[in-house]
């Protein structure tokens, strides 16, 4: 009965993948060098999915191929499990192929001359895991992903659909703890890729591995995500869950990034009122930074969809209300794009599509107290209707 | 700002963290893997034969005692025959080249551009003059041109033959061994040079630029002339480049034709030199370093012309490119094509086909007389020398093919994955030896190798040394080519499955470079078999290749037993090109049931 027996495996309670304080550098063509990666750490657990969500050219992708092996970083390190596979300071990097990685590439990258059985046996084979074991373990797989039919069939006669669950049964098979996604929905269209993104979910609850999924698809982001890392210019911007992220934006860029906002800059009245060039803002008082004072220049965001427009004026609201004119409406299917000019000033909601506003109506915009966003706080800055799309 | 991610983990890894028994320190990894030191290793021993050969040859014509001796220069230089020779071959490149600059930029340019493409005819246009060994085809000319007994004079004699008794006398009108002979045929047998360093120039520029223009009002004319050759510009430089280090060793016409129209050369003086006795072998590099001086001002023209930024209009990946409309015109295109392919394949081997089935050369064709003699005799005894020539040639074809592509598919694909120094010195070691006059080459590694210690003299050897060397570029074009049609992911896909670099290699990268490196070894093949700069150096009766035997034969033979061998060769290269275009063409593993051809890398 001794506590020793019951001491945890050392590499029991890290995390399947640790990044320290990652840094990649790239040197320009005619000299000056570019920080890619900008000394990033992150914890990945088992079952959870990391989205690196950022424009392009932000560096996500760099991290990934720094994590798989594929690109050299210059500084930090990376653990898998504990076990150290990328260290500057121990002078460790290992090559991709002893990482014990999967990962899943945006062209599908799947061998046009192996069969679909050539394709997922291939990680099993390199390793030369005994043949029975091989058609077993490639059979059960690709029942997984739903392509047991397409065993024997080679990869130019698939769909890209197709061809990305070959993909994804190949870095299956060999049970990686850990999977990197480079974007690998971006090349199958629409429809495949919301279906491919609720199975990439399940399949990960029931096998349990950590992923890292990057991709510029906000959307994309928010459907799959544990866990959306915001990154700019090689810089973690924020953290958190995907309501987290989308509902308290830290900033005007992860604001904008993620969705549609309007934004507005004004000054501090008094500790729940912001005078906006369109009019008086309510805010909530806790949501204001704690050293506001009055008299600051402060910018705010409000997602169109808290925005709701009336015909007549709401009674007993807590919020804001502005009188404006119908400007413009946008048929999106489920949901109607309105444009409301106010003092001159394009706001836009989002509601529902079953009535139609014409134009050149005068209509009520509510806004919730609640929904007012700071985004910036102590610096002035011009009015802008940021539409990131 | 940097932010972590919760738990804030400590900045250096924990001291928990295990370090695998299979880690490497970064210093070491880098040179451990074997497939990279292999690819080193090929790589240095690749410029040592480019490199050393040359220093060595240089070294032992020039020191002599440990002092610099340049007599050879000043025997050079007073010769007459030198200053004659040199004239001569300026006269043919500032004549020749510039044509077949334009024969071949615009034959590129309708077969990239214009709807003058003819399907599959333009497909293999390309490769058609390679069908056709060069010395076999200057012998094809002197039989269709002879200004008695050429089958081109011969035609409008008999149309005046239903007017009145033919004057058996009769010369003209078409005179080959002439300077006009000379020239022409020089610039048919360089266009293609030309043709393929514009066409894929032309592949690669956004035929957008070609639609603005149009678009702007321009004519096709007006367009080719001040969108497209213009944007070309730097892939016509070194095309002219190319045609004067091609045309200043080019040997088979000089040999040939120039032999008979009395016109010596620089690639012919250079040869006699090492083939007197005893050889003159100092004069002859002599002259090399005059040659190389030369091609080395035009190598630094051609440089500050690529240079020049403003030309690069090349957008990478483009769809089909946007077809232009001839019009009226189109038929015209399209004959001088037809008649292009007539004059450098097609005419030249019916010409030694003729002369190989009569029993000796006469002007007018009888099908009477017609007769396989000569073929019997090929297979029989007094074709002994020639058919072993044949079968050496065929040899050394396949064995040069085979090293060179392995040699640059390993060489190709460690410099496209190491980037930096490695890509240099494979950049060096492929591209290199196209600078280089190649009958240089030849007396270099005549120099070096055919004595002690080597002793390598008339041996096959020799041959494959000097093959491999000069036609490296030939080669690496062939393999990147192939490497480039395979996408990065595919090979970084092979590393994330756990397969170590030689792995990747050999069951990722090699099937799917496949059919490139198919395409490239028959053009090795076919230069192989078709070489007579390095043969007529290298080669003697104990390793006699076709292009030696040849020559050997043109000296003291029949020339009947000259155009059976002509018509043989012409017939392996034609078949092995063939073979290795359907190997291309079709799936990425010939044979495989129910498969689509491969679809990686629309363009070739």
């Amino acid at each position: 009965m001794a506590m020793t027996d019951t001491m945890p495996d050392d590499n029991a309670d890290e995390p399947a993948l640790r990044v320290t304080n990652l840094t990649k550098y790239f040197k320009r063509l005619r000299g000056g060098i570019v920080t890619a990666v900008n000394g990033v750490s992150l914890d990945i657990v088992a079952g959870e999915m990391v989205v690196i969500l950022g424009p392009s050219g932000c560096g996500k992708t760099s991290m990934l191929r720094s994590i798989a092996g594929l690109e050299r970083p210059d500084k930090g390190s990376i653990t898998a499990s504990g076990r150290v596979v990328y260290s500057s300071d121990l002078g460790i990097r290992l090559p991709p192929e002893r990482r014990g990685f999967g990962m899943m590439f945006q062209s599908y990258a799947v061998w046009p001359h192996m069969s679909v059985f050539g394709n997922v046996s291939y990680p099993l084979r390199i390793k030369r895991v005994p043949k029975a074991e091989v058609r077993e373990r490639v059979d059960r797989i690709l029942g997984i992903v739903g392509i047991a039919h397409l065993r024997d069939e080679y990869p130019t006669q698939l769909s890209g659909g197709q061809q990305q669950r070959v993909a994804l049964a190949r870095c299956l098979v060999a049970d990686p703890k850990v999977i990197l996604f480079d974007e690998p929905l971006s090349n199958v269209d629409a429809k495949v890729r919301d279906e491919l993104r609720i199975e990439l979910r399940a399949m990960q609850r029931r096998i349990g591995f950590a992923g890292i999924f990057v991709t510029h698809d906000q959307e994309e982001a928010t459907a799959i995500a544990d866990r959306i890392v915001v990154m700019r210019d090689g810089d973690f911007v924020q953290v958190g869950t995907p309501r987290e992220v989308y509902g308290s934006p830290a900033s005007r860029f992860v604001a904008g990034f993620l969705g549609v906002v309007n934004e507005w800059s004004g000054t501090l009245t008094d500790a729940e009122t912001i005078a906006t060039p369109l009019g008086d803002l309510a805010v909530d008082e806790s949501l204001l930074p704690m050293a506001a004072k009055q008299g600051d220049p402060i910018t705010v965001t409000v997602r169109p969809e808290a925005i709701s427009v009336a015909m007549s004026e709401p009674v007993s609201f807590d919020g804001t209300i502005w009188r404006g004119s119908a400007e413009d409406e946008v048929f999106r299917g489920p949901y109607v794009d309105r444009f409301v000019s106010v003092s001159g000033v394009r706001v836009r909601s989002r509601g529902d599509s079953v009535r139609s506003i014409s134009n050149g109506t005068e209509v009520f915009i509510a806004i919730p107290r609640s929904a007012v966003r700071v985004v910036e706080h102590g610096t002035s800055s011009t009015l802008v209707e940021e539409d990131v799309a | 700002m940097t932010l972590s991610a919760s738990p804030a983990p400590p900045t250096r890894p924990r001291v928990s963290a295990t370090v695998p028994l299979d880690a490497v320190p970064v210093a070491r990894e880098r040179t451990f893997s074997p497939f990279n030191l292999i690819a080193l290793l090929l790589a240095l021993i690749s410029i040592a034969l480019i490199v050393w050969p040359l220093v060595n040859a240089f070294i032992g014509a020039f020191v002599i005692d440990g002092e610099l001796d340049l007599d050879a220069f000043a025997r050079v230089f007073s010769d007459r025959q030198f200053h004659i020779a040199l004239t001569n071959t300026a006269i043919i490149m500032i004549t020749a080249g510039p044509l077949a600059i334009i024969v071949g930029a615009v034959l590129a340019w309708l077969n990239e551009r214009t709807n003058a493409r003819f399907g599959w005819l333009s497909t293999v246009m390309p490769i058609v003059p390679l069908l056709v060994p060069s010395i076999a085809m200057a012998v094809g000319w002197v039989f269709l041109g002879n200004e008695r007994a050429g089958y081109l004079n011969a035609l409008p004699r008999v149309v005046t033959s239903w007017f009145g008794p033919i004057d058996p006398a009769a010369t003209g009108p078409i005179d080959i061994a002439s300077w006009g002979g000379m020239i022409f045929v020089y610039t048919i047998v360089l266009v293609p040079y030309v043709y393929l360093v514009v066409a894929a120039a032309l592949r690669n520029t956004d035929s957008a630029l070609e639609e603005a223009s149009r678009m702007s009002g321009a004519g096709v004319m007006t367009t080719l002339m001040r969108v497209s050759l213009p944007a070309v510009m730097p892939a016509l430089a070194s095309a002219a480049l190319l045609v004067l280090i091609v045309g200043s060793s080019l040997f088979s016409i000089p040999r040939t034709i120039g032999t008979a129209a009395r016109i010596d050369v620089l690639s012919t003086y250079i040869v006699r030199l090492t083939r007197v006795y005893p050889a003159k072998l100092d004069e002859a590099m002599a002259v090399s370093v005059v040659l190389l001086i030369l091609l080395g001002i035009a190598w630094w023209g051609q440089q500050r012309v690529a240079s020049r930024g403003r030309h690069s209009t090349i957008s990478g990946k483009t769809g089909s490119a946007a077809i232009i409309e001839l019009g009226r015109w189109r038929p015209v295109f399209r004959a001088i094509m037809i008649v292009y392919i007539l004059l450098v394949s097609v005419l030249p081997f019916m010409a030694l086909l003729f002369v190989g089935l009569q029993p000796y050369w006469t002007a007018t064709i009888d099908p009477a007389v017609l007769t396989l003699k000569n073929f019997e005799a090929f297979f029989g005894p007094p074709g002994e020398l020639p058919r072993r020539a044949l079968m050496t040639s065929i040899l050394l074809g396949a064995l040069g093919a085979t090293i060179s592509m392995a040699v640059v598919a390993v060489m190709v694909h460690w410099a496209k994955e190491r980037k930096g120094t490695a890509s240099r010195l494979v950049e060096g070691a492929t591209k290199a030896p196209g600078a280089i006059s190649h009958i240089v080459f030849g007396v270099a590694i005549l120099v070096t190798f055919a004595g002690p210690p080597f002793m390598l003299s008339g041996t096959l050897g020799i041959l494959l040394i000097a093959y491999f060397v000069m036609y490296l570029p030939q080669a690496s074009t062939g393999a990147e080519v192939a490497r480039g049609q395979v996408g990065n992911e595919l090979i970084e896909a092979s590393a994330m499955s756990g397969a170590s670099r030689s792995q990747t290699f050999w069951r990722v990268l090699i099937p799917l470079m496949l059919p490139g490196l198919a395409a490239g070894w028959a053009l090795m093949f076919v230069v192989i078999v078709g070489d007579l700069t390095a043969s007529a150096i290298l080669a003697g009766h104990s390793n006699p290749v076709v292009s030696f035997v040849f020559l050997d034969i043109w000296d003291n033979g029949t020339l009947s037993m000259l155009a059976t061998l002509g018509v043989l060769v012409s017939i392996v290269t034609s078949v092995v090109v063939f073979a290795a275009l359907l190997l291309g063409r079709g799936s990425v593993i010939a044979g495989r049931p129910g498969r689509r051809s491969a679809k990686k890398g629309g363009s070739q």
